[in-house]
């Protein structure tokens, strides 16, 4: 038997009643929203719908059709608006909301998708994928891969690729994009969760995915086939399993959800580097935080206990098989700091904004909205900050008992003890968006800088999340709808600042060293070519994107500064093989040389023909034709290919020919 | 929600458990090496990547005595602890095995085997009404707590709300389908310049023994159009092929196995092609017979 004791309202839309039980337990009675609504039904459709001009787009971006970015765009728009829109209102039930953020995150994923979705073409995914191939090829763990030293070293998304391909027989390129897949339902539902188990809100929960999915790396980066992809999934889940520990709930349910977070961190540690030290950079501020008020003592022990489990979790794994990443990451700190000086002084090579190595730029339509989607996110965050931090300067005035629960949904956090440490954790993660930002003027730092915002958006969500929630917890209809309308904007302008360049969105002509879009039938064809003539294991230099497709056909060893301490760039330079270049060649015990035409035909979008640090600044000039094409005239050099732009050189009866 | 524990040594020691553990686990290792033997649909493999994920997930809840509030925290727990048992059990088979389909397939069996022998029953789940009754200390009276409640557990859906869910899973589902059947269509598209390749194939593993493995030389025409060419391949004082009129259609191949024998030792072998009558030669390869 039950009995109606009150009634619990949330905003004007709906009162339902709260109950007790005979055994005293008190619950608010069943929601009267229906699971699915016929407007989430709508917005679902229409968003679903919005793949076909993603994939569209793409076809028409091989045809040369200069609509295709407009084709992309209204595919954009199709998934975004309605699904937003609908997140904003009052309306939709939990398991709605649910359904949406969802979809949300797997809809965003159609742009990657669309590009190819049978083979991982970007750079990044390329460099992953043959450390994937090496765990199926060998079956052990750990093996070299001198493009990316550290993936073999942290190989939790190949482990979880290699588990999947080997147990069903999906090819990696699809068995990874999978993995992307139910990464990015894992990092969608579980932000949800954490949002609303803080706020007590699915609404919050709704609007803080929403919000996140205006993170600029959301839909293109984080969709692509990279250690990062899993490991921003696991940060969550980690800080929503962390934040189970400390819920209040018995010892022993404590112990089993802080098993489960070491075990998160443990698999976050050895998927990737930056994001485990982010996560230690959470716990520990959310252990910090502890300290600051009696209503988070509770909390103390359980996230001080975790925090040095994970660090030791980290510290071990980087001394034992994480050694390399040091190298990896040493350079990469030591360049930062260095451009950052230069830029103090002004000296220093210049960044170009929203434009690439070459300096073509985006659209100004694009530029505009990437701009003022950003300012609008600053705008909101700035505001829900204050509200934070007056509410804490308040609070800090009283005491918890005399705080009501009917004035501020600030207050209403606090007073009800939910969460609290969780949501201070993650409003100081939110406190370096700024940084994220700010990064992105030195060359050096733009990558970390863009990275970021992966994590500093995670805290800025919950915040602003919270704070829309709270503003508009009495308002309805058209109010909602703007919300909605803004938030959709800045999901939108979050897209056009992280997609870019253009050109980078769909496949189309040929460009140099333009990542994906240098991926073509002749490159295919030709790293095919090599998986069955040329020596496994054989030492191979080539250009930076040549390189990657040689290695996952052939299983050849691509000699690189990062591997092998080498630019093999210089081979490539002048008419005439010199002895600073046979030098090089002995030194990287080199055997066969890949040349592309192609890449004296322009300069390279990326910045660079084979890999960063090859020269100082800039590049003025493309490759001389001589240059590429001299070994075709050596003595002692075989060429084993030749499709008219990439030539397969076997160089190695050089010494023997001289 | 009704909780009870039991020792797990108990558990251990009810054989019927055990047994019905090992067949389970064994049906799950012989399901997860036959997924690939069993069907080419990539559809039906996708799915089998999902439960590869899922079901270690399922294993390691149940194993680690979690009990979800709800199913949504539920189906979240799995997946992220499914991604965690994979990475986690990876990097411990690599120290025991190779990480195989018989490697995995045992893992996962292993992982099944022990969750249904070692945990019982969901233990200490928490019930919504007591996180509510600790979450709205003023139950007794109207409270405005300015955000919506959503800690409760999802209620079955009623019947029309169903069809619809049904409806919009069929529309989204063949939107996304048609979406990705464009994008597979589009991807398996030739891309870039139109070219002809003229390569040394090797009968073996490389071309590192072509004596002992053989050697052809392929024409390939990958141009849009069909084409004519000529072909001469010489070895040493040696003429190995000449095809005088040799014509491709788009995306056909020419393969020509070199008669080669030990006399050829040492010599340079050089293909040269000529097309569409050209007297300069358009492709030239050369490889040394070692």
């Amino acid at each position: 038997m039950t009995v109606q004791i009150g009634m619990l309202r949330y905003g004007d839309a709906a009162a339902r009643p709260v109950v007790r039980h005979r055994d005293g337990h008190a619950e608010v009675a069943a929601a009267t929203p229906p699971a699915l609504s016929l407007l989430g039904a709508l917005a679902l459709m229409v968003a679903a719908v919005g793949t076909i001009p993603l994939a569209l787009a793409a076809q028409m971006g091989r045809d040369g059709n200069a609509d295709a970015q407009k084709m992309w765009w209204v595919g954009i728009c199709t998934i975004v608006v309605p699904l937003v829109v609908r997140l904003c209102s009052r309306a939709p039930s939990r398991a709605e909301r649910l359904l949406l953020v969802v979809a949300l995150g797997l809809l965003l994923f159609g742009p990657r998708v669309a590009f190819d979705p049978v083979r991982v073409p970007y750079h990044d995914e390329l460099l992953h994928e043959f450390t994937a191939r090496s765990i199926m090829d060998t079956g052990r763990l750990y093996e070299t891969n001198s493009m990316l030293p550290a993936s073999p070293v942290f190989p939790g998304l190949e482990l979880v690729t290699t588990a999947i391909a080997n147990l069903t027989g999906l090819s990696v390129p699809v068995a990874g994009l999978l993995v992307v897949a139910l990464a990015r339902v894992l990092t969608m539902a579980a932000l949800f969760l954490l949002a609303e188990q803080i706020t007590g809100s699915a609404y919050a929960g709704g609007l803080a995915c929403a919000v996140y999915a205006a993170s600029p790396q959301f839909t293109l980066w984080n969709s692509y086939f990279a250690y990062e992809s899993l490991a921003i999934p696991l940060l969550v889940f980690g800080i929503y399993c962390l934040m189970r520990v400390t819920d209040g709930e018995s010892t022993k349910r404590s112990l089993r959800w802080s098993i489960a977070t070491v075990l998160t961190v443990g698999a976050l540690v050895a998927t990737h580097h930056i994001t485990a030290f982010v996560f230690l950079c959470v716990v520990f501020a959310w252990s910090a935080t502890t300290f600051t008020s009696r209503a988070f003592r509770r909390d103390r022990a359980r996230t001080w206990l975790i925090a040095f489990a994970s660090a030791a979790l980290a510290v071990a794994w980087v001394a034992t098989a994480g050694r390399t990443v040091l190298e990896y990451l040493r350079p990469i700190a030591e360049e930062a700091v260095q451009q950052v000086r230069e830029m103090a002084e002004g000296s220093g090579p210049p960044r170009k904004l929203f434009a690439d190595e070459t300096g073509e730029k985006n659209p100004l339509s694009e530029r505009i909205v990437s701009v003022t989607s950003l300012l609008l996110v600053c705008g909101a965050l700035t505001i829900a900050w204050w509200h934070v931090f007056r509410t804490r300067a308040r609070r800090l005035r009283s005491t918890l008992a005399t705080c009501e629960p009917d004035t501020s949904a600030w207050r209403y956090l606090l007073a009800t003890g939910r969460r609290p440490s969780a949501f201070a954790a993650l409003t100081v993660l939110s406190l370096a968006f700024p940084l994220s930002y700010a990064g992105r003027f030195t060359n050096a730092t733009k990558f970390i800088a863009a990275r970021s915002a992966s994590f500093v958006y995670l805290g800025a969500a919950v915040v602003i999340a919270v704070w829309l929630t709270v503003r508009n917890r009495h308002k309805r209809g058209v109010v909602l709808v703007v919300t909605g309308l803004l938030v959709a904007y800045a999901v939108i302008g979050g897209v056009a600042f992280g997609a870019q360049p253009s050109y980078m969105r769909l496949p189309g002509d040929y460009m140099v060293s333009a990542d994906a879009r240098s991926v073509d039938t002749p490159s295919l064809d030709a790293a095919a070519w090599a998986g069955g003539n040329l020596r496994e294991g054989g030492r191979l230099s080539a250009d930076r994107v040549n390189r990657m497709l040689f290695a996952n056909a052939a299983a050849v060893h691509p000699v690189t500064s990062l591997g092998d301490k080498l630019y093999v760039n210089w081979l490539y330079y002048d008419a005439e093989l010199g002895p600073f270049q046979r030098s090089l060649i002995r030194l990287g015990r080199i055997e066969y040389v890949v040349s592309d035409v192609r890449l004296t035909t322009g300069l390279p979008r990326s910045g660079v023909y084979f890999e960063e640090g090859e020269i100082d600044g800039y590049h003025t000039d493309p490759l001389p034709l001589d240059g590429v094409l001299k070994f075709r005239h050596i003595e002692g050099v075989d060429t084993l290919y030749d499709n008219g732009v990439i030539l397969v050189f076997d160089i190695r009866r050089l010494d023997e020919g001289s | 929600m009704a909780t009870s524990v039991h020792s797990p040594s108990r558990a251990l020691l009810d054989r019927r458990r055990v047994v019905v553990a090992i067949a389970a686990a064994l049906v799950v290792a012989a399901v997860a090496v036959g997924i690939s033997a069993v069907t080419n649909s990539v559809a039906l493999r996708l799915a089998g990547g999902v439960l590869v994920v899922l079901v270690p997930g399922l294993s390691l809840r149940r194993i680690l005595r979690i009990a979800p509030r709800n199913r949504s925290e539920g189906l979240v727990v799995a997946l992220g602890l499914g991604f965690v048992a994979l990475i986690v059990g990876g990097l411990l088979v690599d120290l025991v095995a190779n990480l195989t389909p018989a490697g995995w397939a045992g893992f996962v069996a292993l992982l099944v085997g022990f969750a249904l022998v070692s945990a019982r029953h969901v233990v200490g789940a928490s019930a919504p009404s007591d996180e509510l009754a600790r979450a709205f200390p003023h139950a007794g009276r109207p409270v405005d707590v300015g955000v919506p409640a959503g800690l409760g557990e999802e209620r079955g859906a009623p019947r029309s709300s169903r069809r619809l869910a049904v409806v919009t899973a069929v529309v989204c589902v063949t939107a996304i389908g048609i979406a990705i059947a464009i994008a597979v269509q589009s991807a398996r598209e030739q891309t870039g310049e139109p070219f002809t390749a003229l390569a040394f194939e090797s009968g073996g593993a490389s071309l590192d023994d072509p004596l002992g493995d053989g050697v052809s030389v392929i024409v390939e025409n990958r141009e849009r159009v069909a084409s004519t060419y000529e072909l001469v391949v010489t070895g040493g004082e040696r003429t190995l092929v000449a095809v005088d009129d040799l014509r491709l259609e788009p995306d056909e191949r020419a393969v020509y196995p070199l008669p080669l024998d030990t006399s050829v030792r040492g010599t340079v072998i050089e293909a040269v092609l000529h097309r569409d009558g050209e007297p300069e030669p358009y492709r030239r390869i050369t490889l040394t017979i070692p």
